[in-house]
């Protein structure tokens, strides 16, 4: 009799504890969850500096690339400095670009716009850029100009580049800043991702951004 | 008797073609795994191929040269990386030496096939075929398939 009355008072603690600690990680784990800041995968730019604009280069539709024109929509965009004839880490940060995007909602992708900026005007002909960057995803677009005006542009965002020696009929290649950058609904330039950024880690991000 | 006899040699004879012709392509000694081609956007001049390519031959080798019906020249390069700004060089003779046993990584942002002057675009689903030059072994021949990157 003695025993099963100690058990009886016993009980609720049996039960009650156990729960209580359940309960108690469970929802220190959420708590955690929500309040842990996300970290990039990228080099993320501290300082609320606007990016430079792009007003001088020519989307191939004509228009002027001014990229404040995406801020309307909270929108990022993602630019790339690069050259048709790169076949290596050009179509491997393109298609990792493309399939992150593709990750995204629906409404992600929508908001996500991605624009690579010719180094090699002398080739990459309007048509022929464009034509190029569809390959990996129909919704990217392209921007060229003179030779002066793209230079200038990748000077302001510190992109650097070098045609090699060669004519255009040898063929020549092209040093060039290949990072990734993410420029934020706001104009600012936000996060610059190294060439070969994972596909996941790179959708990642962009979530984190667009949030 | 004697057409028994004529009949055990011709199958005899047949059998040793089936075992050369065995060991000959089993004792190829240089080896590719996980070979591909990128298939080229429209508009591009030159394109890249990859694998791992193994020396099996049981001595040291050094890889000489790369060649491909598709590519009006092709060469080993390398993809370099400095302060964000990437390059591309012709790898260096001591990264085309392979020990026996030894792996060349050939992947995307560092060593791959530069194949220059492509002959008709690589389209996905189609084979491309690579000649790989050995000081050794002479040329060892392989057919990649073209995927998207």
């Amino acid at each position: 009799m003695k025993s099963s009355g100690d058990s009886k008072r016993w009980l609720p603690y049996l039960i009650g504890v156990p729960v209580a600690i359940v309960l108690a990680v469970v929802g220190s784990q959420a708590i955690v969850s929500v309040l842990r800041p996300h970290i990039y995968s990228g080099t993320v730019i501290r300082g609320d500096t606007p990016a430079p604009t792009m007003e001088d280069l020519q989307f191939v539709s004509g228009d002027a690339v001014d990229l404040g024109s995406f801020d309307d929509s909270d929108a990022v965009v993602l630019v790339f400095f690069g050259y048709t004839n790169c076949p290596d880490i050009c179509p491997t940060t393109l298609s990792a670009v493309s399939k992150a995007r593709n990750q995204l909602s629906e409404q992600d992708q929508e908001r996500t716009q991605v624009l690579m900026v010719s180094v090699d005007p002398e080739r990459d002909k309007p048509d022929r850029l464009q034509e190029y960057v569809e390959f990996f995803d129909p919704s990217f677009l392209s921007a060229g100009g003179s030779e002066d005006q793209i230079a200038r542009v990748a000077s302001l965002y510190g992109v650097h580049y070098e045609l090699g020696e060669g004519t255009v009929e040898e063929g020549y290649l092209v040093d060039h800043t290949a990072t990734l950058l993410g420029i934020g609904s706001d104009g600012v330039l936000r996060v610059v991702w190294p060439p070969d950024i994972d596909a996941a880690a790179l959708a990642d991000d962009l979530e984190e951004l667009l949030s | 008797m004697n057409k028994a006899r004529r009949r055990l040699i011709a199958g005899f004879a047949a059998g040793m073609l089936l075992v050369v012709g065995a060991c000959s392509s089993e004792t190829s000694e240089i080896t590719i795994a996980d070979s591909w081609a990128r298939a080229t956007p429209p508009g591009a001049e030159s394109a890249a191929f990859y694998g791992v390519v193994t020396n099996l031959s049981g001595e040291s080798d050094q890889l000489v040269g790369v060649s491909s019906p598709q590519c009006e020249m092709a060469q080993i390069h390398e993809t370099t990386h400095s302060d964000g700004v990437a390059g591309m060089a012709p790898a260096g003779a001591d990264l085309l030496s392979l020990n026996d046993g030894e792996k060349l990584t050939l992947e995307p942002g560092g060593l791959h096939v530069m194949c220059m002057g492509v002959s008709e675009p690589l389209v996905e689903g189609a084979d491309v075929q690579v000649e790989f030059k050995f000081e050794k072994m002479g040329s060892v021949e392989f057919v990649l398939p073209v995927q998207a990157g």
